[in-house]
Formats: C-alpha cells, structure tokens, sequence
C-alpha cells in the first residue's frame, strides 16, 4: 500500500468519523425537539374548536387586521383566493391586493370582479416603496381595496401594502393560497391575549393538492395520489409540527411563513419593513428578532399549530426542484445579512441556539448528509472496515429521515387529526417509512444545487407555473 | 472497528420503529373508533335537535334525552350547548342550567380535575355554557390548587364573576398569573353590577392594568352611571388613563364642555389629541371646529385623519371640508380633507 492511499484512508476514516457525529448529534437534536413538541401538542389535544374563541369573536376589543394580498400574474386564482378571504371569520379586518405591475389581466379582473373605483387617499408613506399608481375600493365590498403599483418584488409589495392598511396588523397572504374560516382568529389568538407582547405569530401551511376544494374553501381533506405529493405533506409535518413547536416554545423561531403570518405594524415599520431577498419571510423574522434583543424588548414570536393554510405544492421534479434550490438560497441570504448574530453573547439564545441551528442544521445539513452518500458509495467500493461505515451511515439516514418521518405522522395524528380517512393516515405512514430511500436524497441534491447556484452566483429564481388551487 | 455503533444504531432503530408501528396502529383503531362514535353521535343529534327544544321550550320531557350512554352523552352534551348559544331568555337559560346539573354535574366534577389540561378547559367551557353555578365550590378547590395555568386562572375568575362568587374583588385584585389587560377586561365584563361598582371605589389603589380595563369595560358596556366619574378621571396626571377616558367617553357620547376638551386637543401626546379630536365628533360640538382645523394640520397622521372624520362628522362639517380642500396653504390638510370628503359619499 502506498503513502498517497494510506493518506487517503485516513482522510476517508476522519471525515467518516465526523460525518457520522454530526448526524448523531443532530439526531440528538431532533429528538429533544420532537419530546417538547409531544408534549406541547398533546396537551391541546382534543381541545375545543370554537368555545375558546369566543371571547375573541364578541368582544369589542378584538384587534382589525389589515391583510396583504400581493401579485403579481396570478390571474389564475386570484378571484377565487380573494372571494374565500372575504368570507373568513373574523370580526374587523380588510382585504388589500397588491398588483405589482402584472403583465396579465390581472388587474382588469380585479376591476371586473369587484367593481373598483378609484380613491383620492392619501397614503401614509412609513416605508419606500416603488410608485403606487393608485388606489382603488371595490364598489361591492368595503372592505377590499386594490394598489396598483410599478412592479418592485415582493418585498415592495408588502411594504406598499402596509402604507395603504388601515389597521394595527397586518397578515401576508400568498395569491394563491386558501385559509381555512376559522385560521384568522386562531393565530390572533395569542396576540390579543398577551396584550401586544406577542408581535407575530404563524399558522400552519399545509398542502392542498388532493383536497376537495369549492369556491375557495376546503370542502373535504384529502391525500393527494401522487407520492412526490405525499412526501412533501410528510415533510410539511415534520417542519412544522416537530420543529416549529419546539423552536417556538422557547421564543427562538426564525420563521414565520410568508404564506400564513400576522404581523404588528408597528414594529414591523420599526424593523424597517420587508427587505428585498429571496426570503423577505424569513429576513424580517430574523430582523425583528435582531430589534428585540437590541432593544432589550419584552416581545416574542411565535407559531400556532392548528391554524391552517392550505397551498399549492408542485407535482412535478422540475418545479419542486427550482422551489427547494431557491428556498436554500433563501435561507442563505437571511442568515448571511445577519451573520453577526451567530454566537454573539448580546443576541442571548438566538446566538447561540436558533443561528448555529439554522446554519450547521438547517443550512450545511444537505452538505454533510451529500457528503455522507458519497463516502458512502466509496466506503463500498474501498471495502474492508469501511463496509461498516456505509452500513452506519446509511442506518443513521433510515434513523433521520425515515423514522423522525414516521413520527411527525404520528404526532399529528396523536395531536391535531386534521385527515379524516383512515386510509389517508395509513399511506402517510407507509410513504413515510420510504423517505431515506429516495426522496430525502433529492431534496438533498436540490439544496445543495442551490448552494452551489449562490456560489457560481446565478440569478433569476424560477418561477412555479400555478393551476390554481382555488380557481372559481 | 464501528461494530459497537452498529448494533446501538440498529437497536435503536429497531426500538423506535416497533414503538411507533405500535403507537399508529393504536390511533389508526382509535381513529376508526371515533369515526364511528362522530357519525353515531351526529346522528344522534339529529333525532334529538327537536325533543331538546320542546324541552327547553315546552317543559315536555322526553326519553330521548336520557344520555345513558357516552354516544348519547356527548350528542346530548353538544345539542345544549348549541342551544345555549342561540337561545336568550331567563327561562330558557335557566332550563339549560337544570338540564346540564342533572344530567351532566357529577361527569363534569370528576373532568374539572382531568390529568390533561384540554379537557379541564373544554369542562369549564361547559360549565360557562351551562351557567351550572352549583359547581362553584369545585371551581373554588380547583383555583386553590397548587398549579394552574394562565388559561384556566382566566376561566376560573370569569365563572366565579359569573357566579356571583363573594371573595371575586379579592381574586381579581391578587391574581395568581400575572393577566393581561385583555384577560382582565373579559373577566370584568362577567362582574354583576355590585361587584363592579367595589371595584371602581378602590379604584386608586388598584394597579395599572386593572385601572385601564375598568375605564375601558366602562366604555364599551356603556355603563352611564359612571359618566362623571370619567370626567374626574380627565384629571389624572396619567396620559394614559386621560386617553383611555376620553375613549370612554366618546363610546358613551356624553357631553363634555368646550372647555372641558381644549386641554386635550392640543396635549403633548398625539393619542390624547386623537381621542379629544373623536369625542368632538360624537357630540358633534361646533364649539371645536377651530381647534380640530388646527389638527388638520397635525404632524401625525393618524389625527389628521381623525380631525377631518370628526369635522365631517359635525353639522355643516361637509363644507368646512370643501374649504379646507380647496383653500388651505397645508397639502397635508388639503389631501386628508379630498379623502374625507369621499369616503363620506361612499
């Protein structure tokens, strides 16, 4: 045996070595999540569906809620998400729409639809924004107003939208997506029972495809046929029910879903607004967190399991690749404009658990797991001792996919029971088991691609071609 | 080399994949079962929606309404509380009451004392429903007890208020969970008359968030015995409680005197100018009108805004507006008083 092989041997056994503690560790990691979240979920289990609002519904005192609809080309379902958000449950609130220079007839649909007219207001400007061409109320409900602005992103939308909005909170809605009645008040819930200390809270987004749906609400919940469907419902569990809760509990979530989040204005303005990033989302989640500690505020951020919002989710390779590459990339920028927070002593547990969480687990994990499979594939080609590495290390990623997968099936259906059918819970689980087999590779080759588009520094995001989950 | 590891890893795969097949499979028969028990339970309700009305309505008792079984328990338990929400009137409410205490009192007392905190809380919810004041002294032993959480203390003081219970002033005053000023104002809003009265005698040795909820429940439960008490209240040296007051006093649209309001039109604190820029509005008092063209031109938007609601709102307010739109020398003034000027057509 040469020198040159032995060298490769022993760099073979050393990063086996760390590969291998690094997903004990995190395995370790999740465990601890999935225990606080067992025994969080478990306590509302069974809880009442209505009684504990009520206080919320007839009272005076139940804060107005500005909700923020951006768009942009979303000519497909925006009628339809519209109509069922004016129809949610909820005692103040109104709907604005913001259309970000759309090269389709969405406007002239919106002006159809809903019958605007112009309005001489004047807008409070707290954050810039690129120009708003105007400003239109539907002649038919009040409540809906209408910003048509020159195209600027997302981020500028949502900023346009918080301008314009009437009201204390405000809540980003993603164009094609359906609440269910009920989510409004229940992610409201915290924040007027804590008298403002609570500054954002977040609801579930779960996945529609498979669902029943008629003039924009979930008629029947259903599992969608498709596995590569099935396996992202799996994944929606695990993220939210194992990790949010857990992060949650203890004031140190960095996400609040774009797609389903209340917001206190004030604060928000005070943070700055929405940024322009791929994830704005995630970015004022990070920056409001920043804010607390710098301010040394008594202000907390927090999740709410049982609300949901239901999404499109891409049925084919293709989009669902673009989604996950972007999403890392997503991630990236977030915690790369706020690097400094990472094991800073002022930043208190957001420095030294959700930052160093977010970047060595949720960041560099695809990395290291990549990492794995390939030394896994040369472990057996090596052969000898190392067989037993490709053994360990293919038996940790069963141990961390498929059966932390497993029970992010069983925690909902031991908590929030939200399928009905038996036979959708049992596929669930079965898919489940498959996890480490096949999907959870490709997703890790999928962000990975995405570290590696943010390294040869390609632009553009790729966008998802929508059926409409809620076409009229 | 690595063949400890191998068997702990495979030990506990094995461990944790035969504990949760053994977990789903006990769900996926629960969930079986329950889905069975719902339809037999909706069902249920179904046949008795109608012998529960004569009942609450009627006094015809019937043997439908017997839960001698957990179906009918439940179908019965959701049909009541349905109707409890619907229905009004003493006599209605009262036959609830002595549906649910003959029927569902001793279930309810062994729940109030539940292992999990959900099932607690559903049982107290209940018992608000059911207004089933003879469980009071199980409430009072379960608010004793060592640990309990923000959401029960709340339940709790919201059942003894609704209860009349003697030593509720004292409760409230020492809570055992620090509440919010929200939980507190649900809480007051249950007080009988009586007991709210006690509270606003002490009113200035209570704390902070006490004093600003019963300013607030004085508001919005339009309590007009207490109109002279705000207006003493306008003295405070607090700015909060002088704003909180003058809410008050806007949501009771009691008259104040010009004089009475100059001081807060042009306070130092822009809430406080907001809220005396709306009680204007509500008394539609032209005695303002100087004061609230002057807040046309505030320097906060949210009391531009208010001025030109309140202005619009005051007899002839539509042409002071006109003439602000088109005269005044403060673009600020003049787009707040366009906006106005149309949003009062729509």
């Amino acid at each position: 045996m040469t020198i040159v092989n032995q060298v490769w041997l022993s760099i073979l056994s050393l990063l086996g070595g760390l590969i291998i503690f690094y997903m004990a560790f995190v395995i370790l990691f999740y465990f601890f999540l999935l225990m606080v979240s067992l025994i969080q979920l478990r306590k509302e289990y069974q809880l009442n569906d209505q009684e504990p609002y009520e206080d919320l519904v007839n009272l005076s005192y139940t804060k107005p809620v500005s909700i923020l609809v951006p768009a942009y080309n979303e000519s497909v379902g925006i009628i339809g998400s519209i109509r069922s958000l004016l129809s949610i449950e909820y005692s103040e609130y109104e709907v604005i729409v913001i259309n970000d220079g759309s090269k389709d007839d969405t406007m002239e649909k919106l002006m159809n639809s809903f019958k605007l007219v112009k309005l001489n207001k004047v807008i409070h400007q707290k954050l810039q924004t690129k120009e708003v061409k105007a400003i239109y109320q539907s002649s038919i409900y009040s409540n809906l107003f209408v910003v048509d602005k020159e195209n600027g992103g997302k981020a500028d939308s949502l900023n346009a939208g918080i301008n314009i909005s009437h009201y204390p909170y405000f809540c980003s809605i993603d164009g094609d997506s359906i609440l269910e009645r009920d989510a409004f008040l229940k992610v409201m819930k915290p924040i007027i029972e804590t008298d403002d200390e609570v500054i954002a809270s977040g609801g579930s987004i779960r996945i529609a495809n498979g669902c029943d749906i008629e003039s924009g609400e979930i008629v029947k919940i259903r599992l969608s046929t498709k596995p590569l469907v099935v396996m992202q419902v799996i994944e929606y569990l695990r993220a939210f029910l194992m990790g949010r809760v857990g992060l949650s509990r203890h004031n140190l979530l960095l996400i609040v879903s774009g797609a389903f989040g209340v917001f206190s204005k004030h604060w928000v303005v005070e943070a700055g607004g929405y940024s322009h990033t791929v994830g704005e989302d995630m970015e004022l989640v990070v920056r409001l967190h920043r804010m607390i500690k710098e301010r040394n505020l008594n202000k907390k951020i927090v999740y709410v399991p049982d609300p949901v919002c239901w999404t499109e989710a891409p049925e084919s390779i293709t989009f669902l690749r673009r989604q996950r590459s972007r999403w890392h990339r997503g991630l990236f920028e977030s915690l790369w404009l706020h690097r400094k927070l990472l094991f800073n002593y002022k930043y208190g547990s957001i420095g030294f658990v959700s930052m160093p969480y977010f970047i060595f687990i949720e960041f560099l994990g695809p990395v290291i797991e990549l990492l794995g499979y390939i030394l896994m594939i040369v472990s057996l080609f090596v052969g000898g001792v190392y067989y037993e590495f490709a053994i360990l290390f293919f038996l940790l990623s069963i141990l961390y996919g498929s059966i932390y997968s497993m029970a992010a099936v069983v925690l909902e259906e031991w908590s929030l029971r939200k399928f009905p059918r038996v036979t959708d819970i049992i596929r669930l689980f079965l898919f489940s088991f498959t996890e480490s087999l096949w999907y959870r590779p490709l997703t890790v080759l999928w962000r990975c691609e995405g570290i590696f588009h943010l390294i040869i520094r390609k632009k553009g995001w790729g966008d998802m071609v929508r059926k409409g989950v809620s076409s009229n | 080399m690595l063949q400890a590891e191998l068997y702990i890893v495979v030990f506990v795969i094995l461990i944790l994949f035969g504990l949760l097949s053994i977990i789903f499979i006990y769900l996926v028969i629960q969930k079986g079962i329950a889905n069975q028990k719902r339809r037999r339970i909706d069902k249920y309700k179904e046949l008795v929606s109608k012998a529960m009305f004569q009942f609450l309505y009627q006094n015809v008792d019937s043997r439908l309404l017997l839960p001698d079984n957990p179906v009918k328990f439940q179908a019965l338990e959701e049909v009541l509380s349905d109707y409890a929400k619907i229905l009004d009137g003493e006599q209605a409410l009262n036959r609830i009451s002595s549906f649910a205490n003959d029927h569902f009192y001793g279930y309810y007392r062994e729940r109030l004392f539940h292992r999990r905190w959900s099932i607690r809380m559903n049982t107290m919810y209940m018992i608000e429903d059911f207004r089933m004041k003879k469980l009071l002294p199980d409430l009072t032993k379960l608010y004793d007890s060592n640990k309990i959480t923000i959401a029960e203390e709340t339940q709790i003081l919201k059942l003894l208020a609704l209860f009349n219970e003697s030593k509720i002033v004292e409760k409230i005053k020492h809570p055992k969970n620090q509440l919010s000023e929200f939980t507190i104002r649900t809480i007051l809003g249950k007080l009988n008359e009586e007991s709210f009265q006690s509270l606003v005698v002490i009113f200035e040795y209570l704390p902070k968030p006490l004093q600003y909820s019963i300013i607030d429940v004085i508001g919005v439960q339009n309590l007009n015995q207490y109109h002279s008490y705000l207006k003493n209240l306008l003295k405070s040296k607090d700015a909060e409680i002088r704003i909180r007051s003058l809410k008050a006093i806007s949501a009771l649209g009691y008259p104040l005197s010009s004089e009475e309001i100059k001081s807060h039109l042009d306070s130092i604190q822009w809430q406080e100018r907001m809220m005396a820029a709306k009680v204007c509005g509500v008394l539609k008092d032209r005695n303002c009108l100087d004061e609230l063209k002057k807040l046309m031109k505030d320097k906060h938007f949210l009391v531009r805004t208010q001025a030109a609601q309140s202005i619009l709102q005051l007899p002839n307010g539509r042409a002071v507006l006109k003439e602000i739109a088109e005269n005044s020398d403060d673009s600020f003034a003049k787009d707040m008083a366009l906006e106005w000027l149309e949003r009062g057509e729509l």
